[in-house]
C-alpha cells in the first residue's frame, strides 16, 4: 500500500511529528511505501535530514500516486486530498485544538481519535457520525524501553517531566513541596526554559516516580516507573491497577478544569506508592500500548478504507461542496491573517513582512522543538 | 445577467466594501441582477443590507445560480467557486501582497487596477493563470460633488486613513504641520472611532485632506485639496501638473517616498493654491468615465462566460487549483494560529474578531519590536 502522511509539522520532536516517524518506520517494515507532507515545504528537508523520514515538498511532484492518505491537521490532510482527487483519506486527529479539528469530506471514511471523550466531541462539535469514528488509544514503540525499571520498595527519585509548565507554575510548585515533605529528591525536566531530552528512554529508567501526562506518562510507564499524572493546571492520582483502565481510556490525562494543585493531595498520591502494583501497571501498558499490536489495526483499516473507496461512487459535486463548506470554515482565521497582512503588506518590499513571519517562525520553532504543544 | 460578487467583508466601511457596494449598484442600474457573499459569517450586520442588494449565506443551497462571479478576495473566491462548479469568474486584483491571486481554472480573467498591477499578477498566477486586464472601478462622480468653492487659505484638514491610528509618526508629523499653519485638524476612520459611510459628508466640509488610494480620488472629486498620506509617509499635493501621475499611480506612494515629518508636510501646504487645486478637481472629474468602464466589464463577464461554455467541466482540475491555494496560504494562517495559540478559533465565538485582533496586536508588540 501506498501511504501518504500528512502533518503541519514533520521536522518537530513534540506534538505529533513523533508518531509520524513511528508511523513512518512501522509502516515500511510492514511493506509498504510511505511518503509524509507538510504544507511547510522547508521542513520536509529537515525532517529528511534529521530522521531520514521519506518526505514530499510538493504534492504535485509526487513520484508515485497514494492508495491512501492518513491526514493528520486539517489544513495538511485538505491540500492532499484535493490534490489527488480520486484517493480517500483517514483522519486522525490527536486533539482538540483546531488545527486538529477535523475536516468533512466525502472520502474521508474514517476518523480516529486518542479517547472516547475525543470520539464524543468529534461527533457533536463536528456532526460526524460515531460509526465514522474509532478510538485508537495511543501506542508506544516498546523496542525503545527494553530496560525495565526494578522499583525500590521505598521511592528516592522522582521527576517531573512536563513541557507546559515552568518550575515555578502553581502545579510545579506543589509537586516540589509534596516531594520534600516525602523525601524525595525532585528533577524537571522538559519545560521551555529548562531541559529538554532527545531520548526520554536513557532517562525515565533512572526514577522511581515520573510525574506526566498523556504520551510522557505512557513513556514512564513502559519504562518501568511509578506515574503520578498531571495536567495542565492541576496534579492527579498515581495511575495503579485499580484506576488505569480509566487513565488509559482518557490518555493519562486529567481535564484542565480539575481542582487545583495541592501538596497534601499530591502526598497522599505518594504514600500509594507501591513496587509491586505499579510493576503490574507497566507489565499490562507493555502489554496493551505495543505498536507491534496497534499498527496490524492501522494497516487493516487503511485495507478497509482503500476497499470502501474502490466500491463507492464518486460524488465530485459533493466533494466540491464539501470544499467550499471547509473553505468558509476558514474565513474567521484567513479574515484576520489578511487584516495583519494588508496592513503590513504594502512594506512587504522594504522586507518588513517576511522578517516578521520570520521571527514568528523562529519563535514558533523555539517552542516546537522543545516540546511545548 | 445574474452576477455574484465576493467580497471578504461587507459589514464595514472600507475601500473594498464601497467598491462593492457601487460595483453592485452600477450593474443594477445597467438591468442586470446582483448576489453579494462574504465567506465571513457574521454578515448579518451588513452595511449592504441598507442597499437592497442580497447576500448569498449558502452557496451551496443557493435556488439561482449566477452566471459570472465577479470575485474579490481569495478565500472568498475560492469558496463561491467550490461552490458553484459551473460558474465561470473574474477576479478583481487588488494591492496586496498576500496571498497571491490564486489560480484556478474558471477564472478567465484578472482585472487589475493599473497597469502595474497588471505586471504583478502576470507574474504571480504564470503559469495557468487566466488573462489579465487592466480596468479600474470608476469612481461614482454623483456621489462625490464639490459643495464649495476652495479658500485662499486653507482653514479645515482632515486626516483620513484607515491603517494609521494616532500613534503614528505620520499623524504626529500632520498635526504639527496644520497647526504651524494656523489649520484646524479633524480626523477620520475606524481606527479613530469616526467611520463614515459617504463620501461627500465627509469630505465636503474639508479644504485639505491628507488621505490615498480610493479615499484620495473621492476627497478630489469632491472639490478638496489633497495631500497623498499613508503609511507613515507624506507624498504630494495634487496639481494639475502631477495628476497624471497619481491617477495612473491610483494616488499611492511609490516604492521608498520620504518618512514624513513637519518639514515635509510643511512644504506640501505651502504649494496650495485655490485655483490650482480646483482646476485639478476639474481635470479629474472630467477624466472620469463611469459607463464607458462598467459596459467594459460587462463585456469581460460575456467573454469568460462563452469562453467557459467551450470548455469541458474538470472537477478533478477544480479539486487540484484548490489544494494549490490552500498549500499557499497554509504557512502563514498556521504561523498566525500558533502565535494565537488557537484561542480565535472556537466555533461558538465568531463574534470575537476585534477582540482577536486587539489580542494578536498585543502579541505581536510583544514578540515584534518595531
Amino acid at each position: 500500500v501506498n501511504i501518504l502522511f500528512t502533518n503541519n509539522r514533520i521536522d518537530a520532536r513534540g506534538g505529533t511529528a513523533p508518531f509520524l516517524k513511528q508511523w513512518s518506520e512501522q509502516m515500511q517494515a510492514l511493506g509498504h511505501t510511505v511518503t509524509c507532507y507538510s504544507t511547510q515545504p522547508p521542513q520536509a528537508r529537515r525532517a529528511f535530514e534529521a530522521y531520514g523520514l521519506p518526505v514530499t515538498e510538493d504534492l504535485d511532484r509526487l513520484t508515485f500516486v497514494p492508495d491512501i492518505i492518513h491526514g493528520q491537521h486539517h489544513m495538511d490532510a485538505m491540500s492532499a486530498l484535493l490534490a489527488f482527487p480520486d484517493v480517500p483519506a483517514v483522519y486522525f486527529s490527536h486533539g482538540g485544538v483546531w488545527q486538529e479539528c477535523p475536516p468533512v469530506h466525502p472520502r474521508i471514511y474514517e476518523y480516529l481519535v486518542v479517547t472516547p471523550t475525543a470520539a464524543e466531541r468529534m461527533a457533536v462539535e463536528f456532526n460526524i457520525p460515531m460509526s465514522s469514528i474509532q478510538v485508537f488509544p495511543n501506542s508506544l514503540e516498546l523496542a525503545r524501553w527494553p530496560a525495565l525499571r526494578r522499583l525500590p520498595d521505598r521511592p528516592s527519585r522522582a521527576l517531573f517531566f512536563n513541557h507546559r509548565h515552568t518550575p515555578d507554575s502553581p502545579t510545579a510548585r506543589m509537586v516540589q513541596a509534596a516531594a520534600a515533605s516525602t523525601g524525595l529528591s525532585l528533577d524537571i525536566i522538559g519545560n521551555v526554559q529548562e531541559r529538554w531530552i532527545a531520548r526520554p528512554e536513557d532517562v525515565l529508567p533512572t526514577y522511581d516516580i515520573v510525574f506526566a501526562s498523556g504520551v510522557s506518562a505512557m513513556e514512564a510507564i513502559a519504562s518501568g516507573c511509578a506515574v503520578v499524572v498531571v495536567g495542565r493546571t492541576s496534579c492527579g492520582e498515581m495511575v495503579l491497577p485499580e484506576n488505569y483502565q480509566r487513565f488509559r481510556a482518557n490518555n493519562f490525562t486529567i481535564a484542565v478544569n480539575s481542582a487545583p494543585p495541592d501538596a497534601a493531595f499530591i502526598e497522599a498520591q505518594l504514600r500509594r506508592y507501591s513496587a509491586e502494583a505499579c510493576a503490574r501497571v507497566s507489565a499490562q501498558l507493555r502489554q496493551e500500548a505495543d505498536h507491534r499490536i496497534a499498527m496490524p489495526k492501522l494497516e487493516e483499516l487503511y485495507r478497509r478504507v482503500i476497499e470502501r473507496h474502490r466500491t463507492t461512487r464518486p460524488e465530485p459535486r459533493a466533494e466540491l461542496e464539501a470544499i467550499s463548506r471547509y473553505l468558509q470554515g476558514l474565513s474567521s482565521i484567513v479574515a484576520l491573517t489578511d487584516e495583519r497582512m494588508s496592513d503590513r503588506g504594502r512594506e512587504l518590499m522594504g522586507g518588513r513582512v517576511d522578517q516578521d513571519v520570520q521571527i514568528a517562525l523562529a519563535q514558533i520553532d523555539e517552542e516546537l522543538s522543545s516540546g511545548i504543544y | 445577467m445574474r452576477v455574484l460578487i465576493t467580497n471578504k467583508r461587507i459589514d464595514v466601511r472600507g475601500g473594498a466594501e464601497l467598491s462593492t457596494r457601487q460595483l453592485a449598484r452600477a450593474l443594477q442600474e445597467r438591468g442586470h441582477s446582483v448576489m453579494a457573499f462574504s465567506s465571513d459569517p457574521r454578515q448579518r450586520a451588513r452595511h449592504l443590507e441598507n442597499d437592497i442588494i442580497p447576500v448569498a449565506t449558502d452557496l451551496v443551497e443557493l435556488p439561482v445560480a449566477p452566471d459570472i462571479i465577479h470575485a474579490r478576495h481569495h478565500l472568498d473566491a475560492m469558496t463561491a467557486l467550490a461552490a458553484l462548479p459551473d460558474v465561470p469568474a473574474v477576479f478583481q486584483c487588488h494591492a496586496d501582497s498576500w496571498p497571491k491571486p490564486p489560480v484556478h481554472l474558471r477564472i478567465y480573467t484578472y482585472l487589475a487596477p493599473s497597469s502595474r498591477e497588471a505586471q504583478r499578477v502576470r507574474e504571480l498566477t504564470a503559469p495557468g493563470g487566466g488573462d489579465i486586464q487592466v480596468w479600474r472601478r470608476p469612481l461614482d462622480l454623483d456621489s462625490c460633488n464639490p459643495v464649495k468653492p476652495l479658500p485662499e487659505k486653507i482653514r479645515r484638514a482632515l486626516f483620513f486613513n484607515r491603517r494609521c491610528a494616532d500613534d503614528e509618526s505620520l499623524v504626529s508629523a500632520i498635526a504639527e504641520a496644520t497647526a504651524g499653519n494656523g489649520i484646524a485638524l479633524d480626523f477620520a476612520s475606524r481606527l479613530f472611532d469616526r467611520a463614515v459611510d459617504a463620501a461627500q459628508p465627509l469630505f465636503a466640509p474639508y479644504d485639505l485632506v491628507f488621505t490615498s488610494g480610493d479615499a484620495a480620488s473621492e476627497a478630489l472629486a469632491c472639490g478638496c485639496a489633497v495631500v497623498i498620506a499613508e503609511r507613515g509617509e507624506c507624498g504630494v499635493l495634487v496639481l494639475p501638473e502631477n495628476l497624471p501621475r497619481l491617477v495612473r499611480d491610483e494616488f499611492r506612494l511609490g516604492t521608498n517616498p520620504l518618512r514624513a515629518s513637519k518639514t515635509s508636510v510643511d512644504a506640501e501646504i505651502g504649494k496650495y493654491s485655490a485655483k490650482a487645486c480646483a482646476h485639478a478637481t476639474a481635470l479629474f472629474r472630467v477624466g472620469v468615465d463611469a459607463s464607458g468602464a462598467y459596459s467594459e466589464l460587462v463585456g469581460i463577464y460575456e467573454t469568460a462566460i462563452v469562453r467557459h461554455r467551450q470548455r469541458t467541466a474538470d472537477a478533478v482540475g477544480d479539486s487540484r487549483a484548490t489544494s494549490r491555494y490552500l498549500r499557499d496560504i497554509a504557512p502563514t494562517i498556521t504561523a498566525y494560529n500558533t502565535e494565537l495559540r488557537g484561542q480565535w478559533a472556537s466555533a461558538a465565538r465568531h463574534n470575537t474578531f476585534y477582540e482577536l485582533r486587539a489580542r494578536l496586536a498585543r502579541v505581536e508588540e510583544r514578540i515584534l519590536p518595531r
